[in-house]
This record gives structure tokens, C-alpha cells and sequence, in this order.
């Protein structure tokens, strides 16, 4: 299923809490964190290690991006670094690391997974803002109910600055797309801005 | 600041008002004096809610100065709620106020013998004190609009609403923000109760007439400031993320890290975080309220603007942007994930005078013990509600959340030494649980902060990863924690100075050149284990033993998913945190 949706640009930052809640993302292969988000994802390195500085892989803090492998059906969380002393020890490789030695991720060799690699990638705060409009235009896979929820939540803001909408390649009123169940299902969505 | 204002409420023929030197407390502020003047005057054994109790609320070294970041107060006392000694701080316009009005302390001591409230008065002219018995039973809300029609906009207020009145152990003391809404509270602990055992509703501050304190050296000062300022306004953490989304960023992230305790601390993520997240919430405040709504300081000076502005669904203004500890208290650990209802109960809590985070982990033990169901907000408002009318029931939830899980039976009561534990599950980041137990000041997060260690010159060499590092940073963290805390700044500094070297040394050219010292990170350092020794010293001669340094035996048996992990860290290794 394949949603396009054209919107007013103040409208996407609306979009960003479903970027927390997490998004498909497909690559070829198994690979460490730093290799997907630079190499296959285009992030740059400087933004990478400057802005990325809270990082969970199953939910579990990273420290090393090299060595943390992603795997098919792994979840990722990037987030930029967080207020107070817990949000300082979850930092990676932070000087408080210690104290949440307990959900630290541990780099066990990886078994790695030739063929398509599905990755759940979530974009926490100021991430979001930044890299979620160019996710958002280019395209995401999202949990169907996910979508459902968060047009339904939005109904009044997406019928005002949402001018079109293209389902499975056929325009539709909002209306009639929360009509349609597609909770059970992965949905495309892609964002088109007005100029 | 030369002077302490001490008011006897219980003197003979009514209260009675004395100016002190500052004697041994020069050089003293926030914390160091609070804590020193309760170690040094207040029996340990004494009841909190005695004439022996006294309630010291001082400004930081540098309130009532130009300096950035310095507007915290302090608020000290033998607490209702631990037993032990407390202090508890707050932003808001008072500190400044104070700190320019001259005044290093205010100390409440005796118990007035009638059964009267009283309002205080205080301005460059002097102090006057008065029997108001018409501010009796008024929310903070209400009596701060009295005030503000008796004595114009242009003043600050440090009050009680009504459960300091009934001398509740979770009761908070109000301070006004610079709109001169009562949002503002040194919430832990029980403060207001022992405010509400003075008799005092309310101390109005004037400071009109007044100047900014001056620096022993203007131009380093100046100089100081200016690099203290840049710092903070280039760090990622406190130029960025804390004044787009407030303290609540961290929902998202502590959730995803498996340490959000949800449902009473039984579940380690909240699955519906999301709706409640700062992110979701600064969407919100900019679309009610125009963009910009979601950042706002809560004092003169404030650099990095974590608050906001929370707008209700018409438009008018409901109370301050919800902080992440209050919007885990009664969101996630009650399964309540409706920022409109997370909001009215922050104002509620605000308006009665109650902790947030105290009344939260409340709600949830009452919950779990089937007053109400997790997740039904209506439910959790009506049981707040009752706290504000005084009902027998509301009187035991605003008691706290240890004596509401004994009333009503229930094991999972997430307390140390009494004290309700904030929005971090010990069993995620089992370093908050070496400093939960161990705080002097009972399960406290702000205990051991984000400071640097490293840079202060504590840390010494502790190795990352390993379960020992936990003991030796907890220890760390405490210390320099109660150095910042007598400074008088803003812990959120913490962020800039910990990561920013050059900023660090602004901080301490910026004390140095208002005071005219030359003060080390070694000499900070010595204040802070100077100050922690004497609260240690305290709780001793409270009663408090190592037993007391320990979180509750379900932590270390229930696993907490989605990490299926326990507290791990011995009693042994506990017991070694204060061993300096």
C-alpha cells in the first residue's frame, strides 16, 4: 500500500512523532550501525558524531558504532544527547557509561544476513527535525495502525493543510481513508511539501 | 547578602523579627546554608512539624547579581516526609528578589501558639508581619491573585496552598515565575508542611528600589558572564534540545532505554510514550499557543529557557510546560497518556501545594491498590481533587506514597528512606540506584547530577563498563552536586560545563570575580563533601543507618522487562558510597 500526501510545510513537523514510533527501513545486508547510516543512508560522518549522540540498538545504549551490528528485524533509535544525569549516562561511550552498565550494548558477534535486511529505525527529538523532513519526502514504510492512529489523532490539522492525497495511485478524501482498514498492514507514505 | 532574617513565630506576644550578621555562615548560599544552619540549630530528633523545626530558604552565592543561570533558591529543613534532613530548590523570581533585598537566608523558627495564619511582608524598607486568616484554605492560584491586587504585579511570592495548611508530608512551597504564576516548587520532601507548622500562608517579596548586586570585579565579571552565556548557547543540550522541548526530550529516549518506570514500576517502557513526549508536547503548546509558546525561562536571566507555556484546548493558559518527571509521575507510571489530562493535574498539584513527582508515584500506588484503574485520567484527577478538599482519603494520598501503600496494602511502593522515587527504574540505570539509596536526601535524581566530575577533579579513574565505576560516580556526582546546588546555579549548567572546559572556568571566573576569591575546582569540591558531611552527620544523629541506604527488596527480586534485569549492586558495595 502506497500513500502520497502533499501538505503545507508547517505541517510536517506533526509528522515527526511518527518517526519515534519507528519506520522499515531496507538495506542489502547485515552491517554496523555507522556503515547504515553513512554508507547506505547517506548521514554524514561530522553529523553522525556530533548530533547523533544517544543511540539504541534493540533497546539497549551503543557505545561503539562500529562493532554493533544491525540485523534483519533489529530496532534502531537515534537521538541527539539528553538533559539530565540519566540522559548524560545513556550518551555513548559518555563518561557515566558505568552507571547503565546493565542495558549497554553488548558488541556479541552478529550473524550476519545476506539478502534483504528489514531495520525498524525510530528518530528521536532533534533528529527528527532534521532528518525526518528528507525521510519523510523520499518515502517511509510504516506500521499501518501507526498511520491510521495518527491520522485519526490529526484530523483536523491534515483536512486543513493537507491539500492532496493520492492512495494506491487513486486521489481520496481523508474521510474515506480512515474508512479503510489497513492497521494490519505496512504502509508507504511519501510527503510531498507545497511550495 | 550580609544579613539573615530570622522571624520567631512562636515569641511571646506573637512573632517576633530579628536581622543577624551572617556570623558563620559568610560566604555561604543555596545548599551550604540551608543544610549547615539546619545541621547546626535544628535538633535531628526533633518532629519535623515541631517549634524546634526550623525552615531556612536561601538564595545561591550569586541571586540578585546580573550573573546568568542564577536564580535558584534553597529550601532546608528536618523533613515530614524522610525524617532526615532536606533540601529542596526551586527556580523563580524570589531568589533574585532576596538576593537584591540583601538577604543571605530567611529561617522561620518556633510555632505560633494561636492558631493563626500569617502573611509576611518584605521590602528595602524592612519586614512587617500579620494575621490573615483570609488567605486560610486558598490554592496557590487564588492567593497569589490577593497579593498581587494588595500589593501591585511587581512582586514575588513564596506561599502554600492548602496542603501545607494541613501539614501533608508531600506539600510543596510555591515560588512565583516571572509572569507571577505560582509555578515554581521546591517540591521534596514535605517543605511545606513544615512551612504550613510556622503558620506562614505566604511571604511577599518588593524589591523595588533595590540594585543588582555588584561584583567585587565588574569587568572580569562582565568578561565571566559573557563566555558563561556563550557556552551554554553553543552546547547542543542546553542551547538546543532543552529549550525546543523542555525536559520531557527525555520520554522518548529513557522509554526505548527499557528504564521508564511504567504501571507502578512493573514495566520498564510505556507503549503509547509517544503522545506524551516532549516532542509531542512542544507541538502542541507552539500549535495553541504560536511558535515560541514551548520555550520560556522561569526567571530574569535565564539563558537556557527549558519551560513553556501550556495552553488548555481554547486557548487559555492552563499552567507551565509539564516537566518530564511530572509527565512520567501521573503519565507513564500511571498508564495516563493524555497530555491535557497530565496538565490539569499539574496545575492541581501547583494550586494544592503538592510534589509532583511525590504525588504521582502516589496515584499509582493507589492504583494499583484499585481506588482506580491505571490509565483512567478522570480517575486520577478526581483522586488529586481530594487531596485539595481535605477528605480523609485526600489527607492520606497527600501524605505520600509510603504511608498511602501501608494504609492500603501494597508491596510495590517505590520509596528510599520514605521519599518517592523519580522518573529513572534503578534497575535500568543502576547507577541512580546506588544514589537513590544512598542520597542523604532519600530516592532523589537530582542527588548526583550530570556534573563534571572529571573536570571538578573527583572522578578519579573509574573504568567505563565495570559495575564498581557504579559506587565511585554515585559518591562523585553527590559531592559535586551539592557544590552546584550551594552555588546557587541552575543544574542544567551542568550539561555545558561538563562537556565545555572553557565554559567550567567561566563559571568559576564568574563566582571568583563577584566575590573576590580565587576559588579551585578543589575548593568546590571541598564545599560540596563539606556539605554532604554535615547532612550525613544529621541523619546520623537522626537515627538513619546503612540499613536506610537501601532501595525496597522487590527491586533486587522482580525483573523489570523489557531488559529482564534486577538491582544488582550489594549491600557491601553500597555501604562504601559515603566512605570518604
Amino acid at each position: 500500500m502506497q500513500l502520497t500526501m502533499t501538505v503545507e510545510s508547517d505541517l510536517i513537523p506533526r509528522f515527526y512523532q511518527i518517526l519515534g514510533q519507528g519506520f522499515v527501513i531496507k538495506t542489502q545486508m547485515s552491517c554496523s550501525i555507522k556503515n547504515l547510516l553513512c554508507v547506505e543512508l547517506g548521514i554524514h560522518d561530522k553529523y553522525l558524531e556530533q548530533r547523533i549522540q544517544t543511540v539504541f540498538l534493540n533497546g539497549k545504549a551503543v557505545d561503539d558504532l562500529d562493532s554493533a551490528i544491525v540485523e534483519d528485524g533489529s530496532t534502531l533509535a537515534l537521538s541527539g544527547p539528553m538533559p539530565g544525569l540519566v540522559g548524560a549516562t545513556l550518551r555513548r561511550d559518555g563518561f557515566f557509561a558505568a552507571m547503565r552498565s546493565q542495558i549497554s550494548y553488548d558488541s556479541n558477534p552478529a550473524v550476519h544476513h545476506d539478502g534483504d535486511v528489514k531495520v525498524n529505525l525510530k528518530l528521536f527529538n532533534l533528529v527528527a527535525k532534521e532528518l525526518g523532513p528528507d525521510f519523510l519526502q523520499r518515502g517511509v514504510w510504516l506500521n499501518g495502525k501507526h498511520l491510521h492512529d495518527f491520522i485519526s489523532d490529526n484530523f483536523d490539522n491534515l483536512k486543513q493543510g493537507c491539500t492532496s492525497l493520492i492512495f494506491d495511485n487513486e486521489p481520496i478524501e481523508l474521510n474515506m481513508l480512515l474508512k479503510i482498514d489497513f492497521s494490519n498492514k505496512i504502509v508507504f507514505l511519501r510527503l510531498t511539501k507545497l511550495p | 547578602m550580609d544579613k539573615i532574617l530570622r522571624i520567631n513565630m512562636g515569641a511571646d506576644g506573637g512573632p517576633k523579627i530579628k536581622i543577624d550578621s551572617l556570623g558563620d555562615y559568610a560566604g555561604l548560599g543555596g545548599r551550604a546554608m540551608t543544610s549547615t544552619i539546619v545541621a547546626k540549630e535544628v535538633p535531628p530528633t526533633c518532629h519535623p512539624l515541631s517549634e524546634d523545626n526550623k525552615l531556612v530558604i536561601a538564595p545561591g552565592m550569586l541571586s540578585g547579581s546580573t550573573a546568568a543561570m542564577s536564580g535558584r533558591i534553597s529550601v532546608g529543613c528536618k523533613s515530614p516526609l524522610t525524617g532526615g534532613i532536606k533540601e529542596a530548590n526551586a527556580g523563580g523570581q524570589p531568589s533574585q528578589m532576596l538576593g537584591r533585598l540583601g538577604y543571605a537566608a530567611i529561617v522561620l523558627e518556633g510555632k505560633p501558639k494561636e492558631n493563626n495564619l500569617y502573611k509576611i511582608f518584605i521590602n528595602k524598607d524592612g519586614v512587617d508581619i500579620k494575621v490573615d486568616n483570609s488567605l486560610c484554605m486558598l490554592g496557590n492560584y487564588d492567593l497569589v491573585d490577593k497579593m498581587k491586587a494588595e500589593h501591585g504585579e511587581k512582586i514575588a511570592c513564596i506561599s502554600i496552598g492548602q496542603a501545607g495548611e494541613m501539614k501533608l508530608a508531600g506539600a510543596s512551597i510555591a515560588f512565583t515565575d516571572m509572569e507571577l504564576r505560582p509555578t515554581r516548587h521546591a517540591g521534596r520532601g514535605g517543605v511545606g508542611a513544615v512551612m504550613g507548622s510556622k503558620g506562614v500562608k505566604v511571604i511577599v517579596i518588593d524589591d523595588a528600589g533595590t540594585k543588582a548586586r555588584g561584583p567585587a570585579n565588574p569587568d572580569n565579571f562582565k568578561e565571566a558572564n559573557k563566555a558563561f552565556v556563550a557556552g551554554l548557547r553553543k552546547h547542543s543540550v542546553t542551547g538546543e534540545g532543552l529549550p525546543a522541548y523542555g525536559t520531557n526530550v527525555l520520554t522518548n529516549v529513557i522509554s526505548e532505554a527499557g528504564a521508564y518506570p511504567t504501571k507502578n514500576f512493573m514495566w520498564g517502557s510505556f507503549e503509547t510514550c509517544q503522545k506524551i513526549s516532549g516532542e509531542a508536547q512542544a507541538e502542541l503548546e507552539n500549535a495553541r499557543g504560536g511558535e515560541g509558546t514551548a520555550t520560556h525561562g522561569c526567571h530574569r536571566g535565564c539563558i537556557i529557557r527549558c519551560s513553556g507555556t501550556f495552553l488548555d484546548k481554547d486557548g487559555n493558559y492552563l499552567t507551565k510546560q509539564v516537566e518530564y518527571e511530572t509527565v512520567w509521575a501521573h503519565g507513564g507510571n500511571c498508564c495516563i497518556d493524555d497530555l491535557d489530562v497530565i496538565a490539569q493535574l499539574d496545575r492541581l498539584d501547583d494550586d494544592f501545594g503538592l510534589d509532583t513527582i511525590e504525588m504521582g508515584a502516589t496515584i499509582a500506588v493507589a492504583m494499583e491498590a484499585g481506588l482506580a484503574k491505571f490509565g483512567d485520567g478522570q480517575a486520577a484527577i478526581n483522586l488529586v481533587k481530594e487531596v485539595g478538599k481535605g477528605s480523609h482519603l485526600g489527607r492520606l494520598l497527600g501524605s505520600g506514597a509510603a504511608i498511602t501503600g501501608k494504609v492500603l496494602g501494597v508491596e510495590r511502593v517505590p520509596v528510599v528512606k520514605g521519599q518517592a522515587m523519580p522518573a529513572y527504574d534503578p534497575r535500568g540505570v543502576q547507577g541512580i540506584g546506588v544514589t537513590y539509596a544512598t542520597s542523604t536526601q532519600g530516592a532523589d535524581h537530582t542527588a548526583g547530577y550530570a556534573v563534571a566530575t572529571n573536570i571538578l577533579g573527583v572522578g578519579g579513574s573509574v573504568a567505563p563498563l565495570k559495575p564498581e565505576g557504579q559506587i565511585e560516580l554515585s559518591r562523585n556526582l553527590q559531592i559535586a552536586t551539592a557544590a552546584i546546588d550551594s552555588t546557587g546555579m541552575c543544574l542544567f549548567i551542568a550539561f555545558a560545563i561538563m562537556d565545555q572546559e572553557d565554559t567550567f572556568q567561566a563559571l568559576l571566573d564568574l563566582i571568583n570575580a563577584f566575590s573576590g576569591q580565587s576559588l579551585t575546582g578543589d575548593d568546590v569540591n571541598a564545599l560540596g563533601m563539606q556539605v554532604l558531611k554535615a547532612e550525613r552527620d544529621f541523619n546520623t544523629r537522626a537515627g538513619f543507618t546503612k540499613q536506610d541506604d537501601r532501595l525496597p527488596d522487590y527491586f533486587k527480586k522482580e525483573k523489570l522487562p523489557p531488559h529482564d534485569i534486577t538491582f544488582l549492586v550489594t549491600d557491601e558495595d553500597l555501604d562504601q558510597v559515603h566512605n570518604y
